[in-house]
């Protein structure tokens, strides 16, 4: 276990690099999906019902 | 006279009436030349090996200065519109704006330049090199100016936003010229001089239109 | 195809089919990339386990590559043809696009400090990245750049197009610019002989990140397409209860 994290030595280059990537990808999605979930919360409001 | 030559000479009158305004770019580009010696030294060698660059560089962001002006009065007097319903094409409109504000901007830059060269403490053999090259280097960037500020007229952000999007498409202008700047055993005519009227030649035949395309998108908006 | 898609209702319909099988075969394929390219796989003879940064780099910088192509295509779309969604689809791309090419920056920087003994280096890749990731920012200021929201739409599509043409000429002159200005011997930017081991998990980073990208577009897409619809109904009802 030790071994995978000290990554032969470089730990301190290769964990940023994947903490970075995962991590920007994570933010990026998720404030994507909620940037599309709030615009078609509010088009929902907005838009007239259909009662029938 | 063709509508092109009209526009031009139109320009050349405006340009000349309003020459405070070449004066500024030719100020800013004495200005960022005296920064370096300041910011390093006036040990003339060193100097000299830093003297092509900094020329170079100091004409790039001298003429950003102009580059924001080349179509705001057109558009704000109704200029542009007129043109639109003009036989003059709009490429043809922006390829006269483009000559016009080179002749204007650009070449009073390469008339100081050989002053710079001295104040940088560069060889005179390198100069007749750097001149043409600069001159080749002006007319390409003057063309990424019109560009820049056909797609940017109307928008905020001014002076930044059009270093933004003339600077980076400059990059390969920079590295060609400054390379056909120095060229070895005095030979004027180098690949790198080539490279650079490649990337003019390019240029001429794109920019008129792309700068059209995006004119007509303002002009329309204005309600034209 | 881009004609059966034009119709944003249409797209809106497909993309909501698409999106979660979509989701679901990037996170196995990332999770499957990870799993191989952290643990089930050997670290390299030359590189040691550095080699391992490549899994994301590399891919980052496809992605970074890919979408300013995509970027201009839309441009193309949009000014030519006059698609209706290519300039939703290029402020969709944009933001993604630029941010893996800051990531291929950085993760760049990560591999080439142990590497080459510095974190930064102007090697021609990195430098050409570095000014893809200008032409990025370029596009995205453009469009955001006017006080009217849509105006800015026609500008960062002419400018993607035009960036079409000079990433070429970019790439070509960094190139030249590094040859001749560096020596030959000391850098060679990512000089690995890809093992049979090491295909796998870059192959299964590469194929995961290209259809995450795929989902964020969509995504982006449908929140751009909603608030579109949004400020035109706010603009009907505002004239409404102005009469």
């Amino acid at each position: 276990m030790n071994s995978f994290f000290s990554m032969g030595g470089f730990a301190a280059f290769i964990w940023p690099c994947y903490v970075l990537t995962l991590g920007g990808m994570a933010w990026l999605g998720l404030a994507s999906w909620q940037r599309a979930k709030t615009a078609a919360a509010t088009l929902d409001e907005m838009s007239p019902k259909t009662d029938d | 006279m063709t509508p092109f030559a009209l526009q031009l000479r139109r320009d050349l009158r405006l340009g000349w009436a309003g020459r405070g305004d070449m004066l500024v770019v030719l100020g800013f580009f004495l200005i960022i030349v005296t920064l370096f010696p300041l910011a390093l030294g006036p040990d003339p060698a060193q100097l000299r090996i830093i003297a092509v660059p900094v020329i170079w560089v100091a004409a790039m962001l001298a003429s950003l200065a102009g580059f924001t002006r080349i179509f705001a009065e057109d558009v704000r007097c109704g200029w542009v519109d007129q043109v639109a319903l003009s036989p003059m094409s709009l490429p043809v409109y922006a390829l006269a704006k483009a000559l016009g504000h080179w002749l204007l901007s650009a070449l009073p830059i390469l008339a100081v330049t050989p002053l710079m060269a001295l104040l940088l403490n560069l060889g005179s053999g390198q100069l007749a090199a750097m001149m043409l090259a600069l001159a080749l280097g002006t007319a390409a960037l003057t063309l990424l100016g019109v560009i820049g500020a056909a797609l940017s007229e109307g928008a905020r952000g001014g002076g930044g936003l059009m270093a933004i999007l003339v600077l980076p498409p400059a990059m390969p202008v920079l590295i060609f010229g400054a390379l056909a700047s120095t060229p070895e055993a005095g030979r004027l005519i180098t690949p790198h001089l080539m490279l650079l009227g490649a990337v003019l030649a390019v240029l001429l035949a794109i920019a008129p239109f792309i700068a059209a395309a995006a004119l007509a998108e303002s002009e329309s908006e204005s309600g034209g | 195809m881009f004609d059966y898609l034009a119709n944003p209702t249409r797209f809106m319909r497909i993309a909501d089919l698409l999106l979660w099988p979509l989701t679901v075969l990037a996170g196995g394929l990332l999770l499957a990339g990870l799993y191989v390219g952290l643990i089930a796989s050997p670290p390299d003879y030359q590189q040691g386990d550095t080699v391992r940064i490549m899994y994301v780099h590399v891919p980052a910088a496809w992605l970074a590559t890919l979408g300013y192509v995509a970027l201009g295509l839309c441009g193309l779309f949009y000014v030519v043809w006059r698609h209706p969604l290519a300039d939703i689809a290029l402020r969709a791309m944009a933001p993604a696009g630029a941010m893996f090419a800051f990531l291929t920056l950085v993760t760049g920087a990560f591999w080439g400090k142990p590497m080459w003994g510095a974190w930064w280096v102007w090697d021609a890749r990195l430098t050409s990245m570095l000014i893809l990731f200008f032409f990025y920012l370029g596009v995205i200021a453009l469009a955001n750049g006017f006080d009217q929201p849509e105006r800015g739409s026609r500008p960062a599509a002419l400018l993607a197009l035009v960036g079409l043409v000079n990433v070429p000429i970019v790439k070509f002159s960094v190139d030249w610019w590094n040859t001749l200005h560096q020596p030959a011997s000391l850098l060679r930017s990512g000089g690995v002989a890809i093992d049979q081991a090491m295909l796998l998990p870059l192959l299964l980073m590469l194929a995961g990140m290209h259809l995450y990208f795929a989902v964020i577009v969509i995504l982006r897409m449908k929140a751009l397409l909603a608030e579109r619809r949004i400020t035109s109904l706010q603009l009907r009802q505002a004239t409404r209860g102005s009469r």
